[in-house]
């Protein structure tokens, strides 16, 4: 058959010639063509599909057939953009950063190889998502804990690689990985950490090993494919108390991000909680419709009478305590006593909460690590259901806080978008996530989105604030915001990418890094 | 009209007037030709819309019943997008719902989605496994 795009530089030949080649590795059912490519499209793109399309994907069920098909790929120059749940939404979904690029979809991949309650940890393949493991643990009555990004049908492991987030002590999931085993450009296989020495027990248990520390370089990153991953599982707390606090005004940011810090640094603050905007947990229960009809951003009665409704603020803390009782009696009088310093805080525990359908009564499930999607309706804010995630990061400083949300919300006002926002305390900065919420069946709503988002990066970095992940159509861009020494940081990656990828056939253009075959047009 | 069907609904409320009502109302809503129907379906509608409600029971007819969706919809999505609830799901809601129920099914086993646009907010659909 004819593909409706072929990598760049390969004959029709070749590529069917290679198609021929992953069909015999991983059988005929798991190489789609066609119409089976839809799964693999951005929902969310802001640019024409066909800047992202792929010609087939490619679904192995081992490591050994992903060392073979990366085998062909190499023979043929077939380059492969990696996914696992396919659920980078926000950031590009399960396409590819350039067009033609075949999807290795790693989905299949979805054992659960080990399980460690003593020393509570998982060891996994890509494929198995957050649903997969939360349902494990629960069926085999294991008392640990996972944690979960929002909404949790994501892959564990891929969330990890992606440096992705949650809501328990255990929020940063990439410092939670420990040992991974990886296919290389040239279909070599390691492990690395202690998993490099063939007896060791400790490949979950200690990250480093011996040597320099490989792991980093596979997050982001298109050197390797991450066949196997261990993460740290919490074990289940003795006890677990959610809460949220409300702030009545626009201008409390500054202070609360400045009582929030000496309580995060100094870890009373146990959790990866959130400072979530007035609406985006309105979009959870409500749309903007429903309270203004007219362009441009949402009017301040309208906003009073959101918080109203809602009995929300115009921003909303969601922390948690964790552990024996006496340790959250202490910890939870601390950290309201610093709140309380904020005029007008309000707490609430989610029994006091009297909407059914409350945000706080979510997050009580996903600051436990329960999985769930409900969160997700914010994409309905306003009709038709687009987002992109817009995620600078600064210190946990409340005039950079501020700084930042003025910034933000301006520029996505003058072109006529609500501001929707999650500020995730990080161990020492503020990932400052901003969701551009949009029609994605308008196309003028699409190209507004596109041109802002761009003059955000700039502006962001022209301030000093880069972002911590971003969507395909601008990892180019926001590659170089990292500038310091004429890109020597680019300049390192690309090195590294020439020497374990010289025939540039992994996810090609993956967060700005180019194979050299590629590097002029990318 | 939770747990109720529409014949049952109508029985109990008057018959034909509410019957007229209903009919007028459904009159000003555009056409939903492109939602097939589908008898002892039930007809899922977000009850935060009183539109969702309406164009819910036109869809519905005289033949299937309304379930408003449930505050947390991930148990529901989740047993239909694992083949493990019903084959096939109809609904007025917003568009995160089809679009979860198909995003969540495995990438070679994804329901077809027949979307029909109601509104800013609003939309009419219909989900089948057809593998």
């Amino acid at each position: 058959m004819t593909p409706n795009i072929l990598p760049p530089g390969l004959s029709e030949k070749d590529f069917n010639d290679a198609l021929a080649e992953f069909r015999r590795i991983v059988g005929d059912q798991y190489v789609f063509t066609g119409d089976a490519l839809s799964a693999y499209r951005d929902p969310y793109s802001l640019e024409d599909d066909a800047k992202f399309s792929t010609p087939a994907a490619v679904a192995p069920d081992s490591a050994e057939q992903v060392q073979a098909v990366v085998k062909v790929a190499n023979q043929y120059g077939v380059p492969l953009w990696t996914i696992s749940a396919g659920k980078n939404h926000g950031y590009g979904g399960a396409a590819p950063r350039m067009a033609g690029t075949v999807v290795l979809d790693l989905a299949r991949m979805n054992r659960i190889l080990e399980i460690n309650v003593d020393s509570g940890y998982a060891l996994l393949e890509p494929g198995v998502t957050y649903f997969d493991l939360y349902r494990h643990l629960q069926e085999k009555n294991l008392k640990l804990w996972l944690d979960v990004p929002d909404p949790g049908w994501g892959s564990v492991v891929g969330n990890a690689l992606e440096r992705g987030i949650g809501y328990t002590p255990y929020g940063d999931h990439f410092m939670m990985q420990c040992g991974m085993e990886v296919v290389l450009a040239n279909g070599d296989v390691m492990r690395t950490g202690m998993g490099a020495m063939p007896k060791s027990n400790a490949w979950q248990l200690f990250k480093y090993g011996y040597g320099p520390y490989a792991d980093g370089i596979f997050t982001q990153s298109n050197y390797g494919i991450v066949t196997k991953m261990g993460i740290w599982l919490m074990p289940e707390p003795p006890g677990y108390r959610p809460y949220m606090i409300s702030f009545q005004r626009e201008e409390d940011l500054e202070q609360v991000i400045e009582v929030l810090r000496p309580l995060k640094v100094n870890n009373i603050i146990q959790n990866a909680a959130t400072l979530r905007s007035l609406l985006l947990v309105a979009g959870i229960n409500a749309t903007r419709s429903q309270y203004h009809s007219g362009p441009g951003p949402i009017p301040d009665s309208a906003a009073k009478k959101i918080m109203a409704d809602q009995d929300i603020g115009m921003w909303n803390f969601y922390g948690a305590l964790y552990g024996p009782p006496p340790l959250m009696d202490v910890l939870w009088s601390i950290t309201r006593d610093a709140f309380a310093s904020v005029p007008g805080a309000r707490f609430f525990t989610p029994e006091e909460r009297r909407h059914e359908n409350d945000v706080l009564k979510h997050r009580a499930m996903t600051m436990r690590g329960v999985p769930r999607l409900t969160e997700y309706s914010f994409v309905n804010w306003v009709g038709g259901g687009g987002h992109i995630g817009f995620s600078p990061v600064s210190p946990i400083n409340g005039k950079e806080a501020m700084q930042q949300y003025i910034m933000v919300r301006d520029r996505l006002a003058q072109y006529g978008f609500d501001y929707l926002s999650v500020f995730a305390i990080g161990w020492r900065e503020l990932h400052h996530v901003i969701e551009l919420i949009f029609d994605r069946r308008d196309p003028e709503e699409k190209r507004k989105a596109y041109e802002v988002f761009g003059i955000m990066v700039r502006e962001a970095a022209e301030a000093g604030y880069g972002e911590y992940r971003t969507h395909i159509s601008f990892m180019d861009q926001v590659a170089k915001t990292y500038s310091w020494n004429d890109h020597a940081q680019l300049r390192f990656q690309q090195t590294l990418k020439d020497a374990l990828d010289p025939k540039g056939i992994l996810s090609p253009g993956k967060q700005g890094i180019w194979p050299a075959r590629y590097r002029q047009g990318g | 009209m939770d747990g109720m069907n529409r014949r049952a609904f109508l029985q109990a409320t008057g018959g034909v007037a509410a019957l007229a009502a209903a009919s007028a109302s459904a009159a000003a809503l555009p056409t939903l030709t492109a939602i097939p129907s589908a008898t002892g379906v039930p007809v899922l509608f977000d009850a935060r819309f009183p539109a969702a409600r309406a164009h819910a029971e036109k869809l519905a007819g005289l033949r299937q019943s309304l379930d408003p969706l449930p505050g947390d919809a991930t148990e529901l999505m989740q047993s239909f997008a694992n083949g493990r609830g019903p084959r096939r799901m109809i609904g007025v809601t917003a568009e995160s719902v089809p679009f979860c129920l198909t995003e969540l099914a495995p990438r070679d086993r994804r329901p077809h989605l027949t979307l029909k646009r109601l509104d800013q907010d609003l939309f009419a659909w219909h989900l089948v496994h057809t593998s």
